[in-house]
């Protein structure tokens, strides 16, 4: 195994291990991680997350990358658990918050998204890098 | 794995002798988590046995300070019912022992009827406003009684996870089981669903359970129940749940 492959490797591992251990919540930032689904189609990437406590659209900021979204949306309550752990009992969650990086390169700019039942639905389409191939 | 592998602890002996058994364990939606959850507080339910294994992780709850087994059956509250429940969800290479080791347990306790509660991916669930209920049984008896109280049986197709196990098992020991699935979001939790199950369950048995107070903390649920769906998550993954969106070869 090449050594630049065994760092990606290595890397990824990481990442994986980090984001399962994650926990949904914040200290730093006293924001909540919603839950997120992405599905990646032939022609574009439909990401969904599930925002209870958020009322309205324009309680929400997306702001899409090529290769990434930024998502933040205002709960309509503050959030205190008071009898949760130990130093969660003290935290007060207002936002959520998440950051997804995309596995294939979208045109921000036709990204469409929609809200029901407390869940955003964004669409992204793909860049298409496919040359069509004559078959002779 | 054995038979001592997985143990179910009584704690206290259950009140009614022919009881029926609710089983709401995490699964798509965490709908028949969110229906057991309420009837366990509605119906005031108290522990009355706990699945003990050196097969799960070694996670134990608190509640008001109290130490419990995550894997609970309570039961001896307003209704004769037990509710099989566990705020851990469940690995896959633990169904097939647990589903053998409770159905086991409910011989024991010559129980009358299984009833699973749970959900069943809807890909536009969104638009759906109040979600149907299907029922799926596993024997003449329990299709009767889905069919009395207007539930549309699930007639081919496959089915996968505990529920299937139980009713599976249910059947090998003549226990009528039924299982009755909502439509429901795949990986998110999903009150609404867990309200529909629950008022075709209070249909077929004639129960009071008050759903209002479901829907009205529906986002509070939500919020609350993240950590043990995206734990489920995992699972369902595991559960061959795909199949449920497959049709059978010998469709007729």
């Amino acid at each position: 195994m090449s050594e630049g492959y065994s760092d990606w490797f290595d890397e990824l591992y990481e990442r994986v291990r980090r984001e399962a251990l994650r926990p949904l919540w914040d200290i730093a930032e006293g924001c909540l991680e919603p839950l997120v689904d992405v599905h990646e189609l032939e022609k574009e990437i439909v990401i969904t997350a599930d925002l209870p406590c958020v009322q309205s659209k324009d309680d929400i900021s997306i702001k899409a990358y090529e290769d990434s979204v930024e998502l933040e949306a205002s709960m309509d309550r503050g959030i205190i658990w008071e009898n949760w752990g130990t130093v969660q009992r003290h935290l007060h969650f207002r936002t959520f918050k998440k950051r997804i990086r995309l596995r294939s390169k979208t045109d921000p700019k036709k990204a469409k998204a929609s809200f029901k039942q407390g869940i955003l639905t964004l669409r992204l389409p793909k860049v298409s890098r496919g040359v069509p191939v004559e078959v002779r | 794995m054995t038979d001592d592998d997985i143990r179910i602890i009584d704690v206290r002996k259950p009140s009614s002798d022919r009881p029926i058994v609710v089983e709401g364990l995490p699964d798509v939606g965490l709908v028949g988590a969110l229906a057991a959850s309420h009837l366990v507080d509605e119906l005031g339910l108290e522990e009355v046995a706990h699945v003990e294994s050196s097969l799960l992780p070694p996670v134990m709850v608190l509640h008001k300070g109290v130490l419990s087994d995550p894997i609970r059956i309570l039961g001896n509250g307003k209704a004769p019912i037990l509710v099989l429940m566990s705020e851990v969800a469940i690995p896959p290479y633990f169904v097939h022992g647990l589903a053998e080791t409770v159905v086991g347990w409910l011989v024991g306790k010559k129980v009358s009827t299984l009833i699973s509660l749970g959900g069943i991916p809807a890909q536009n669930r969104v638009d759906i406003e109040t979600p149907s209920v299907f029922g799926v049984a596993n024997g003449d008896q329990a299709r009767d009684s889905l069919t009395k109280a207007n539930v549309e049986v699930m007639q081919e197709g496959f089915i996968a996870g505990a529920y299937a196990l139980l009713l599976k098992n249910c059947r090998r020991n003549n226990i009528p089981a039924m299982a009755l699935l909502a439509q429901a979001h795949l990986n998110y939790p999903d009150p609404g669903a867990a309200a529909s199950v629950l008022q075709v369950l209070n249909n077929i048995l004639d129960l009071k359970v008050n759903v209002g107070v479901l829907l009205q903390k529906a986002d509070e649920l939500r919020l609350r129940t993240r950590d043990l769906m995206r734990q489920a998550q995992k699972t369902i993954q595991g559960m061959g749940k795909m199949s449920e969106q497959e049709i059978p070869l010998m469709y007729s």
